[in-house]
């Protein structure tokens, strides 16, 4: 049984493109067979942070247009053999694009892949309307700060109108320091706030940046503490139960000689 | 005898036994409006029918009335209608940011109302779980109970009433032109160098 679930939050800036990129990555480690949806029509993300750029021949525009089928559209990512994107077009207006299309175009995804992750842009407008109409499953992405948790719930609730109910919180940027000296608020009060399942915390870290930049998921660094983090949302989101990941310190040595 | 006749101020009360069905209560009356009492030319009493806690369809008052008017014994003063009591309705959603809603009649608000949201109470509300939204109390009659306001703002009659945080049970109403706060211990306070 396929599932489409959109990565969504509200605010911008908070990881939603970093976020929907890892958990594909570490989807496909596990052997499901996963396609990203870059939804952010008009402006292109995914490619470039999957360092897919130079793949992309057709877009969207293309298959609304029969130029190519859809299965011509789907770039296959350089590092994983089951992982493949679906790359968002420029010049593509959302007046342009029908959502009864959509839905039937993501019907004949879900044939041929296990996962379905759209990438929502950011704002409730109708770009998000469009990325969450497809879905029927989301996972919101916060960081822990009180304006992203109370954009994060408007979503909450608009999404909850659209019928999907099956909802996930995850949270991004997170810092054990931040939190103890309560330069930020903590998980507890996030859950205050908006009351869903949290499904994982990424921690904060400056290879996230560095990843994106050189088109190289931070998954495939292999770095223990982020790596674990999406591996550990991934069971999560097959409905296991396991601890959160423990932020592992860097040996001594290594902190004074960085 | 299934319904009990009654001389009330010119009006006969006519009481009809709550195991009585209506069938049967139709073949009784056919029976009683033929009595001699109901005999005298020209003098139609007023007949009321009491049918006590029973729920008398639209149809059933219709089949009454053929009654009475194809015997032309007395004439039709009313029916009692079921006692209508207070409802408290119940309102389980949480409110989420930017979410509003409008509520009309005593109402048990069991979800949390999040910060940025709206609830506009023409009627008593008890919110029985957080409440960080704003509050818009319609009418100055109204009163509202809670017993977690986290920063929430309360509107009355154009008076706002900011960062009201309490964490025991409480009515927040309007009296002699302020919002007052009085919590469950009697004790009243009185925000008015909050209003904004």
């Amino acid at each position: 049984m396929s599932r489409t679930i959109v990565i969504t939050s509200g605010k911008g800036g908070v990881g939603k493109s970093s976020m929907t990129i890892n958990i594909g990555y570490a989807l496909a480690d596990k052997g499901a067979k996963v396609c990203l949806i870059d939804a952010d029509f008009g402006l292109k993300n995914l490619d470039v942070m999957m360092g897919l750029e130079n793949r992309v021949i057709y877009d969207l525009k293309d298959v609304i247009a029969n130029k190519c089928s859809l299965k011509q559209i789907l770039v296959k990512d350089k590092r994983m053999d089951s992982l493949f994107l679906l790359p968002a077009c420029k010049s593509l207006a959302f007046d342009n694009l029908n959502l009864d299309y959509m839905s039937k175009m993501i019907e004949q995804l879900k044939e041929d892949f296990d996962y379905i992750l759209i990438d929502s842009p950011a704002g409730v407008e109708k770009g998000f309307q469009y990325a969450s109409g497809l879905a029927q499953e989301a996972i919101i992405v916060v960081t822990l700060d009180v304006v992203s948790l109370r954009d994060a719930d408007r979503v909450v609730g608009l999404l909850l109108k659209q019928g999907i109910t099956q909802l996930h919180m995850l949270v991004n940027k997170y810092s054990e320091e931040d939190i103890i000296k309560k330069r930020s608020l903590d998980l507890k009060e996030a859950y205050d706030i908006l009351s869903i399942p949290l499904i994982g915390i990424v921690y904060d870290d400056h290879i996230m940046i560095e990843a994106n930049n050189k088109g190289m998921p931070v998954y495939m660094n292999k770095n223990d503490n982020i790596t674990g983090c999406f591996q550990r949302i991934v069971k999560r989101l097959e409905g296991m139960e396991v601890p959160f990941q423990k932020k592992k310190r860097k040996p001594l040595l290594e902190r004074i000689f960085r | 005898m299934r319904i009990e006749v009654k001389g009330v101020n010119d009006v006969l009360m006519m009481k009809i036994h709550q195991d009585c069905t209506f069938e049967d209560f139709l073949l009784e009356l056919d029976k009683l409006l033929d009595q001699p009492i109901f005999q005298q030319d020209g003098y139609f009493p007023k007949a009321f029918f009491d049918f006590g806690c029973r729920i008398v369809s639209e149809e059933e008052v219709k089949r009454l009335i053929l009654l009475l008017k194809e015997k032309k014994k007395v004439l039709f003063f009313g029916i009692t209608l079921p006692s209508q009591q207070n409802q408290l309705s119940i309102q389980r959603e949480q409110l989420h940011n930017g979410e509003e809603i409008s509520i009309y009649q005593e109402t048990l608000f069991l979800g949390v109302v999040n910060p940025g949201s709206f609830v506009y109470c023409y009627d008593n509300v008890y919110f029985l779980n957080r409440v960080k939204g704003t509050i818009v109390v319609m009418n100055e009659n109204v009163k509202i109970y809670g017993h977690d306001f986290q920063k929430a703002q309360i509107m009355i009659n154009q008076k706002s009433l900011h960062d009201l945080t309490v964490s025991a049970l409480s009515s927040v109403y309007y009296k002699d032109n302020e919002i007052i706060v009085q919590k469950e211990d009697g004790y009243e306070q009185n925000y008015s160098h909050n209003f904004g």
